[in-house]
């Protein structure tokens, strides 16, 4: 009996400390609020600063954007992400209250998804920042399309509410709320979604540019060496790509959503890989693309407003020297790596995009359309003589490397991942 | 009525997957529930309460495959006739029906798990192209047929008293071993199903089994599933970058491997234990043991002992000398790497373990006519480095994705491509430049966070592994678990912490601590990998 009595105390003990745990746990990530979701307490050098999730990060942009109610919406992947602040003065200053919905590694589907749901909520914004990746569009022309993925149950829906309330994830990312306060190298998001990166000035640092700038390039020389050359389906002369782009901006015409629609400004050496890689071809084609998407949704639409910026190019910013090998002193200040610009950078293409007197060089962003198509090829062919004038180590470096992965491919049979 | 079904569905169906038992959906309702109707209904009739669980466990396992659960109860029948056949004749006509019985358990996994392996072995043998058939395996296949295998044998072998349909029934479907084991002996369950204190709620057997459920939870969901993305990452990249990152990588799987697993084998222990059901051990310190021999009998315990008794002893064992208990020895390997899923790493994997035995059987001989100190301390140490090395090695094969990447990542464990580092770590390293030069380390791009983090959840679960008791060993004042004997694995060549359960205030706040950071860790609940076999 005695003995039963000690079980029965340890099942009692068990339940009411794990109940305890619970509740406090609950608490703690309520007060200190590391996702932005509840603002119940906002203590600068507390919790003020936020760290950058690493799971839900799309509902958790999702919840600040409603919370917000933006005019103008920056969307588009990891480019968009780091890049383009939306507490720039320049928008600031037009009165536009922005928020960056861009998630790392999606597609134009995600920015879909996301403007169906502000949508819904009466949040639609009246202008919208799109950034459209070239590389997203890639396809076999001859495979076939996964089956689209069933929309979540409800109960799937509400899983991130509670796991950015009760989850280790969360409880961690408390934790670090209350330590990233006075870091200046922590990763964090801003309270209208931008991450600053700040995690890269540590690498920058202790690593140098060039480290940066050569493990992307490694990467890039793989995914490039490897991947498809088309971009839309041989039978039905699209893909779901495309069908998501076409199915966003149709929605944004119907909101009356100002759209302006951005390639971005990969770096130089990104571009030459993509060249050595035989895509150059293949991303003028796509541009192309884009081009007749915006005629068919001119067309559909009469009064909706897009625009089509391109980035694109070996111009004096895209062209920024790469620091050398072993150079910790010397930085960049306009890209991160091949792939991602700095703010900095970001700060140009708002003025191209919505200041009165960009400062930016005349041909940074350029406007295109069916008419001027020619002409936007022949800038691209002058910036890239100038650049390869300028730096012709990154143009070889960036060949060799291409190179030299196809021919251990070819040589190890490495098929893919 | 027909909408209404559909959006039920759509409401539930993102849940379907998740029932874990390192779930939500699990712990907070399956659970709870089962044990709620089951000793309600065991107040009114035993009979009652064993349809309810054996219901509960079908309910259970329809949540993963519900078009596969005709089957499943097709072979339940099909055994349980045949069982009823093999007890009641006499002579030739039992051994016929055992004969029968036994192939068509074999056909039915033959069919479902190596039915692709056999066509393409075919075509690559004969140069045909026979198209594969792409057979979708049922979940928990391999692990029911194999128990109503063993129970066939057991029935001709005259060990089977007990013939009641619901408590056969129970037997195989039996939730906590169901889909990956432990593979149960009829002689071993049936007892305990007939007896009366396994359906009266007791409060040791709920503290006993909420602690073991609550240690097997933590050690997948706090150990294996954050060794989980270093090891797969290790595996599908292409290029195993030299010695170290080919160890983390293989030491990463080798942990995630024996937490993942025996995690799982001590819930299901933990789970059945709440019912009054004690199950056997499945894991006992396996890494620990001092040879290959020792390894088998304390690494996945149950399916060891089904091939022992069941292929190995009427093989012959080693009671046909030498040579036939070598050949014995690595046919019941190969069949039981082979049991693990239809692929030649599969084999390979099994017939390296056969070849390690027969090396450990000779080595054993000479080591006693040499007199060779096997006893001593530093011996035995030596002796379980050089095992748990011999079982990585052999876990490369189990693991890899093709055979040639296996073997370069053998070659890789054996400094083939030299010693790499990520770059990012040669700042931190600059007093040992000069060694590290002259040793031929290089340094490469990237992957500086992977390797630091691969080989400190390395080293957390080396040090969980070898230095801390196992969950029975915790829970050994308290029968833990149904073959448990304490002092069964001998002297232990490693001294462990000594941690011994008792149902006291410090223990329950301890197990509640364990239990938050497991429930605090169910976000993303990972499949056990146990699961595909």
């Amino acid at each position: 009996m005695g003995e039963d009595r000690s079980y029965a105390g340890f099942i009692k003990w068990m339940a009411v400390s794990l109940l305890a745990g619970i509740l406090l746990t609950v608490l703690f990530v309520v007060v200190v609020d590391p996702y932005c979701l509840f603002r119940l307490v906002d203590i600068a050098g507390v919790n003020a600063v936020k760290p950058r999730p690493d799971h839900y990060q799309s509902e958790i942009k999702l919840a600040g954007a409603r919370a917000l109610r933006p005019a103008l919406v920056l969307m588009g992947n990891s480019r968009v992400d780091v890049g383009i602040d939306p507490d720039s003065p320049l928008l600031g200053a037009a009165t536009r209250s922005a928020y960056n919905l861009a998630i790392p590694g999606t597609g134009v589907g995600t920015s879909r998804e996301q403007f169906d749901q502000l949508r819904s909520s009466g949040a639609a914004p009246a202008t919208m920042l799109l950034g459209v990746d070239f590389f997203d569009f890639l396809l076999n022309p001859d495979g076939a399309d996964a089956p689209p993925k069933p929309p979540p149950g409800w109960l799937a829906g509400q899983r991130w509410k509670i796991d950015t309330l009760f989850s280790l994830d969360a409880l961690l990312d408390a934790v670090k709320t209350l330590r990233i306060q006075r870091d200046p190298d922590a990763g964090t998001m801003t309270a209208r979604g931008f991450n600053p990166l700040f995690d890269y000035l540590r690498f920058a640092r202790e690593d140098g540019y060039h480290s940066i700038f050569r493990q992307r390039a490694l990467e890039n020389a793989r995914n490039f060496s490897l991947a498809p050359h088309g971009i839309v389906r041989t039978g039905g002369d699209s893909s779901p790509e495309w069908r998501d782009l076409g199915a966003l901006l149709d929605a944004a015409a119907s909101e009356r959503t100002d759209v302006h629609l951005v390639v971005y400004p990969y770096h130089a050496q990104l571009m030459a890989m993509m060249e050595q890689a035989g895509l150059w071809p293949v991303f003028e084609q796509w541009k192309l693309r884009l081009l007749r998407e915006i005629a068919r949704l001119n067309v559909a639409h009469p009064q909706a407003r897009i625009v089509l910026w391109d980035f694109s190019g070996y111009g004096a910013l895209q062209c920024e020297a790469i620091p050398a090998k072993g150079d910790l002193v010397n930085g960049t200040r306009w890209y991160w790596e091949s792939g991602h610009f700095k703010s900095a950078l970001g700060e140009r293409m708002l003025e191209r995009l919505f200041g009165a007197a960009p400062a930016a060089p005349a041909e940074f962003g350029f406007r295109l359309d069916a008419a001027n198509a020619d002409e936007n090829r022949a800038r691209i062919g002058r910036e890239r003589q100038a650049c390869l004038a300028a730096e012709p180590a990154m143009f070889r470096e960036a060949a060799a490397m291409v190179a030299d992965f196809q021919v251990r491919q070819a040589k190890n049979g490495v098929a893919g991942r | 009525m027909v909408s209404l079904s559909r959006r039920a569905r759509l409401f539930l169906q993102p849940c379907r997957a998740d029932m874990l038992f390192n779930s939500f959906s699990f712990i907070l309702l399956f659970l709870p529930i089962t044990a709620l109707g089951y000793f309600v209904l065991a107040r009114r009739s035993q009979e009652l309460a064993a349809g309810w669980l054996a219901a509960a466990s079908l309910f259970f396992y329809g949540w993963w495959s519900v078009e596969y659960i005709p089957l499943l109860l097709a072979s339940i029948v099909v055994n349980y006739l045949a069982g009823g056949r093999i007890g009641h004749s006499e002579g030739p006509a039992k051994l016929r029906w055992l004969a029968l019985a036994v192939s068509a358990n074999l056909l039915l996994l033959g069919y479902f798990k190596y039915a692709d392996f056999f066509i393409s072995g075919a075509n690559a043998l004969g140069g045909t192209d026979w198209p594969l058939w792409h057979v979708v395996l049922p979940i928990g296949i391999s692990f029911y047929t194999f128990t109503q295998i063993a129970f066939l044998v057991d029935t001709y072998q005259g060990k089977v008293k007990e013939y009641r349909f619901v408590h056969y029934l129970l037997f195989i479907t039996y939730f906590p071993h169901l889909i990956a084991g432990p593979v149960l002996h009829h002689a071993e369950m049936m007892p305990q199903f007939e007896r009366k204190e396994s359906y009266r709620l007791s409060a040791a057997n709920v503290a006993i089994g909420l602690s073991i459920f609550a240690i097997g939870l933590a050690k997948k969901v706090l150990i294996a599933d954050n060794l989980s993305p270093h090891a797969n990452v290790f595996f599908n990249q292409s290029d195993p970058q030299g010695l170290l990152v080919a160890w983390g990588g293989v030491l990463a799987y080798a942990f995630q491997l024996y937490f993942d697993f025996s995690g799982y084998s001590d819930m299901a222990i933990g789970i059945s234990r709440i019912f009054g059901i004690r199950l056997p051990l499945n894991f006992d310190s396996p890494y620990k043991s001092v040879n290959i021999i020792e390894f088998w009998r304390r690494w996945h315990m149950t399916l060891s002992r089904f091939l022992r008794d069941y292929l190995y002893i009427p093989l012959g064992g080693g009671r046909r000398g030498n040579v036939r208990r070598y050949l014995n020895l690595m046919l019941t390997m190969l069949l039981g790497g082979l049991w693990h899923g239809a692929g030649w790493n599969f084999a390979v994997w099994g017939m390296l373990h056969g070849a390690y035995l027969m090396i450990n059987h000779a080595w054993a001989a000479l080591a006693a006519r040499l007199r060779l100190p096997t006893g001593a301390r530093w011996w035995r140490l030596a002796s379980v480095a050089l095992t748990f090395a011999a079982v990585c090695f052999a876990w490369v094969f189990f693991r890899a994705t093709d055979f040639s990447r296996a073997v370069t990542i053998v070659g890789a464990m054996c400094g083939s491509d030299g010693i790499g580092l990520p770059e990012s770590l040669a700042a931190h390293l600059r007093a040992l430049r000069p060694l590290l030069d002259k040793l031929g380390v290089t340094f490469y791009v990237g992957g500086g966070t992977r390797f630091v983090q691969t080989w400190l959840w390395v080293l957390v679960a080396a040090a969980i592994c070898f230095t801390m008791p196992n969950t029975q060993q915790i829970m050994r004042r308290f029968e833990p678990a149904l073959d448990f004997h304490a002092a069964a694995s001998g002297t232990p060549a490693l001294p462990v912490v000594p941690l011994a359960w008792l149902p006291n205030r410090r223990w329950a706040v301890l197990v509640s601590v364990l239990m938050l950071a497991c429930l605090l860790s169910l976000g993303r609940p990972a499949e056990f990998l146990y699961f595909q076999f």
